[in-house]
């Protein structure tokens, strides 16, 4: 129960740092800590007490089937880590594209200046 | 009335609703089976040849989804390069991207 | 950068390369896989790259380098797709006895592709990113 609501106060911490702060590299780390947390919660679904992790080592297939953790949201995880990886790079980027054209990272100043 | 304000309070509802989804939950470490789970992990061996679940199941049963992510980190990979670059023929100006 | 820095990367550099290697290689017996053993693969050139770099040379990367990388990642993609369409397994790996090396049918060439991509896609990423 309070595994849950550790992934799920990453997740807000995440949303707190793209609502509330000003500096556009900080928005970007929030983006990255909301996919973390979400990550963590898919996992943690699936988990089997006293149970081993999906791999067959010197063990017979019907007691392996009974003992074994959820291996379907691991996989799913392993995909999202990766698009995740792609959504930060181009964020960057972006970022510096930003930073030549108006010369500041502030959110705040930036919606002032019409480049 | 700040804005500022306003925004914290409605994180306070939000992460009162999020707490409240999660606590209708099953306990920690309650799984039940599957049909799907168990058929992947007793057929793992047989039909791919591999002993670990996780590494036939992105692979092998569900290898289409890893194809597409493939095909979205090349895609990232050719944006980053095509917003970076800068112009290498001709004069330089001052305000180009 | 510093010389300290210099020489310990250029000291660590094989060590991370071959653990790197071990990690994507042995995917279908031990935990790791294909896009675990790219990762770390990739940050061993990474750790290159950045400790290299002079201070704030604004270095233009020419085009021939970025585009010989992405023809080789473009053919691992393309070989990908056609072997994931035939659905070609290989009878010879397959019945062997699990939990070696020379086992497992088809997903040690695709864990090996598919370290190759995040590889290729990842220094792309890194060296315009720092070379600006």
């Amino acid at each position: 129960m309070i595994e849950y609501l550790i992934a799920m106060l990453a997740v807000l911490l995440g949303i707190y740092a793209v609502a509330f702060k000003d500096n556009l590299i900080k928005k970007v780390m929030g983006l990255s800590i909301m996919s973390n947390g979400i990550h963590l919660f898919l996992i943690s679904i699936g988990y089997r007490t006293g149970g081993t992790i999906p791999i067959l080592k010197d063990m017979d297939i019907a007691s392996f089937a009974q003992l074994a953790v959820d291996p379907l949201p691991q996989a799913f995880v392993l995909t999202s880590i990766v698009i995740n990886l792609s959504i930060t790079a181009v964020a960057l980027s972006i970022i510096i594209l930003v930073y030549r054209q108006f010369g500041t990272l502030d959110a705040s100043k930036i919606r002032e200046l019409r480049g | 009335m700040e804005t500022r304000y306003v925004g914290l309070v409605s994180l306070v509802i939000v992460a009162a609703f999020m707490m409240l989804a999660v606590a209708g939950l099953p306990g920690f470490g309650s799984f039940q089976q599957k049909e799907i789970a168990t058929y992947y992990l007793e057929n793992s061996l047989e039909d791919t040849g591999s002993a670990n679940a996780v590494n036939s199941i992105v692979w092998d049963y569900r290898g289409y989804d890893t194809l597409g992510e493939e095909t979205v980190l090349f895609c990232a990979a050719l944006g980053v390069f095509t917003i970076i670059r800068r112009r290498f023929s001709g004069p330089h100006h001052k305000d180009d991207l | 950068m510093d010389l300290i820095i210099k020489t310990i990367s250029r000291v660590l550099f094989p060590f991370v390369l071959l653990m790197g290697i071990y990690v994507a290689i042995y995917g279908h017996i031990s935990p790791g896989g294909g896009f675990s053993g790219g990762a770390i693969i990739a940050t061993s050139f990474a750790l290159l790259v950045i400790a290299y770099t002079e201070g704030d040379v604004e270095h233009r990367f020419t085009k021939e380098e970025l585009v010989d990388i992405k023809a080789v990642s473009g053919l691992i993609l393309v070989i990908l797709i056609i072997s994931m369409g035939f659905a070609w397994r290989l009878e010879l790996l397959k019945t062997q006895t699990p939990l070696v090396l020379w086992s497992g049918g088809f997903t040690p060439i695709l864990n090996v592709a598919g370290a190759l991509m995040v590889i290729t896609a990842i220094v792309t990423i890194i060296y315009a990113l720092v070379k600006e």
